[in-house]
């Protein structure tokens, strides 16, 4: 079930009768649980079963982690006259235990991950470097359940808060389920916090007009982004990069901007669309987009571009690398090697180097992925460490950094700089990845006309392109200062209403409809 | 606190970190020294400095690193 479906709003009408009008406040979350397994059913082709896998190996290390914290309180209470040096050697015997537990059930859930998503891109690699011995190894072809991606990484979040006491365990292993599989958020995140996410679920929540009317709102907006600009977007993404050869190294590059654009209508629009279907029921998700092409820097756009997989890898992974004892050897060494100001940015690169290599695999498991992350990092880096060169030469050339006219620079810089990088996981192989970047510096021919600028597309989409894109942009640079929805709810009624309607109509007279299981959302591949 | 006092003039030899008392507030930290410094002070006096404690007021100055890693210690 795609949530631009018209099966997702039955489902969805469905579901608030149910959670208003038949359970009781206090299992209001059942009804949210029975949702989800229906969404997760009907939605994912592969078998449910790695799902409950996964919520029964989280829902056990909780139980776990709780049973280590009892024994040490109990331990306190029946020995109250230990010595210092006994509570401290029985906190760190807890602590190893828990670590132990916690480390079990992430490697139990990465594995999982690694083989059903990565098992064919490494048996691949293991098969070429094997092939002068005339060996191969079989590689068995899963498909990837829904959303594997996403509730792996919720879960390793939530297990690593539930080590360091951040959170307290759920004991309730339906209620695990559901936070596990809780169906706006499976397709394509957000990632979402357990301290943020788990005890909004499980309340119940009254009904409120307000909610229904924001969260209505806020779905119209993400039906307009998707149907009306995404989905005219698709097939002008696909045709350059699928026909790279017949078009000039502007064309191409165009490809990899039209990519750009393309992806943030479409997932910032089911991050509007989920957002809102959570409003319906009370439930606020964490935001995933911050206008992301205002960005006046790559390392700032990651800050407003898929901001909750930014901060997972951050929490549980930048950070925890980059103050591990490998990374203070580094730093020492990058000090001894390259002196103090050079030396300090040691651990943050060491850091920085998995992290983006991660975040590469974690969205495809293909080496064009991994090149793309790395790329980024490369880029990030790069800048971190030519940092006082820019500065030098933004002096020499007396521009004033503060002058508005740097700063558009700067995000005009940033998203021609994103756009680029847009050719890795644009490209449909390696080769093309190398054919592409040739045209952009040996075939610089300006279009002649508008199938150059636009190939496949009719003179009347463009126009409704341009206009909708506009409005988009609009929307924008006005949400930079103030919320849209806020502002429209001091207006009268009559001018919200025509609002609604004319954004409504918009949708259903301009929108393209027809699509796959999963509602061909670029990010729910992932 | 000298232990402490040998890693931070490591790091930054031109800070005067005895009497500099807004080291973040002020700018002279930036996110790059405060990655070194924390995993410097989570090696040399065996603690774990989490991600929420990256505060200003536990790294204003070089008394409430101390604080904090004292802190920490009791906890551990």
């Amino acid at each position: 079930m795609a949530v631009n479906s018209i099966y997702f709003l039955l489902f969805l009408l469905v579901l608030f009768l149910l959670y208003y009008a038949v359970c009781p406040m206090k299992y209001r979350w059942g009804a949210l649980l029975i949702g989800s397994i229906f969404f997760y059913v009907t939605a994912c082709a592969a078998s449910p079963f790695y799902i409950l896998v996964t919520g029964i190996v989280v829902w056990t290390a909780g139980m776990c982690v709780e049973r280590c914290e009892k024994n040490l309180t109990h331990e306190r209470e029946s020995n109250p006259n230990r010595t210092k040096m006994q509570e401290k050697q029985a906190a760190a015997k807890c602590k190893k235990q828990k670590k132990r537990i916690v480390t079990v059930a992430v490697l139990i859930n990465l594995g999982i991950l690694a083989v059903l998503k990565y098992g064919g891109l490494f048996g691949g690699i293991v098969n070429r470097m094997l092939l002068f011995t005339g060996y191969s190894l079989a590689v068995p072809q899963f498909l990837a359940p829904l959303g594997i991606s996403y509730y792996t990484l919720i879960s390793i979040g939530y297990l690593i808060d539930l080590y360091k006491g951040k959170v307290k365990v759920q004991r309730n292993f339906l209620k695990v389920m559901l936070f596990v599989s809780f169906f706006p958020q499976i397709t394509q995140g957000p990632l979402s916090r357990y301290r943020q996410l788990g005890g909004q679920l499980y309340e119940g929540h009254a009904y409120d007009y307000h909610n229904l009317s924001f969260g209505c709102q806020r779905m119209l907006w993400g039906f307009f982004k998707k149907m009306v600009i995404a989905e005219r977007m698709q097939p002008l993404v696909q045709t350059i990069f699928e026909h790279y050869e017949s078009y000039s190294g502007v064309t191409c590059f165009l490809g990899c901007v039209y990519m750009t654009v393309w992806m943030y209508a479409d997932f910032s629009g089911y991050m509007d669309i989920v957002s809102g279907a959570c409003e319906l029921f009370g439930i606020r998700l964490e935001e995933n987009f911050r206008r992301p092409f205002l960005a006046e820097s790559l390392a700032e756009y990651w800050r407003r571009w898929h901001i909750t997989l930014s901060s997972w890898f951050r929490d549980y992974m930048f950070y925890p690398l980059a103050v591990s004892s490998p990374a203070v050897k580094f730093g020492k060494l990058g000090r001894k090697w390259f002196g103090v100001r050079i030396g300090k940015l040691f651990p943050s690169l060491f850091a920085l180097c998995f992290v983006w290599t991660a975040t590469g695999l974690w969205h495809d498991a293909s080496i064009k992925y991994i090149l793309w992350g790395v790329a980024n990092g490369v880029v990030i880096m790069g800048a971190m460490v030519l940092e006082p060169a820019f500065h030098s030469a933004k002096c020499a050339l007396h521009i004033q950094e503060e002058s508005k006219a740097w700063h558009i620079f700067c995000k005009f810089r940033t998203f021609l700089l994103v756009s680029a990088l847009k050719i890795f996981p644009g490209a449909v192989s390696g080769g093309a990845v190398l054919g592409m970047a040739k045209k952009f510096v040996f075939d610089v021919r300006l279009p002649g006309s508008l199938e150059e600028i636009f190939p496949g597309m009719q003179v009347a989409d463009v126009a409704i392109l341009a206009v909708s894109l506009t409005f988009f942009l609009l929307v924008d640079l006005f949400e930079e200062k103030k919320q849209l929805r806020d502002a429209l709810a001091t207006k009268p009624f009559g001018v919200r209403w025509c609002s609604y309607a004319f954004l409504l109509t918009a949708i259903l007279c301009l929108g393209k409809f027809g699509i796959d299981m999963t509602g061909g959302f670029a990010y729910a591949q992932y | 606190m000298e232990k402490l006092m040998n890693i931070l003039k490591e790091l930054r030899p031109e800070v005067d970190f005895v009497n500099e008392k807004k080291l973040i507030d002020g700018a002279i930290l930036d996110s790059f020294d405060l990655v070194s410094l924390i995993g410097e002070l989570n090696e040399a006096f065996d603690v774990e400095i989490s991600f929420d404690e990256i505060e200003p007021e536990n790294f204003n100055c070089a008394q409430a690193m101390w604080d904090m890693i004292q802190k920490l210690q009791q906890e551990d």
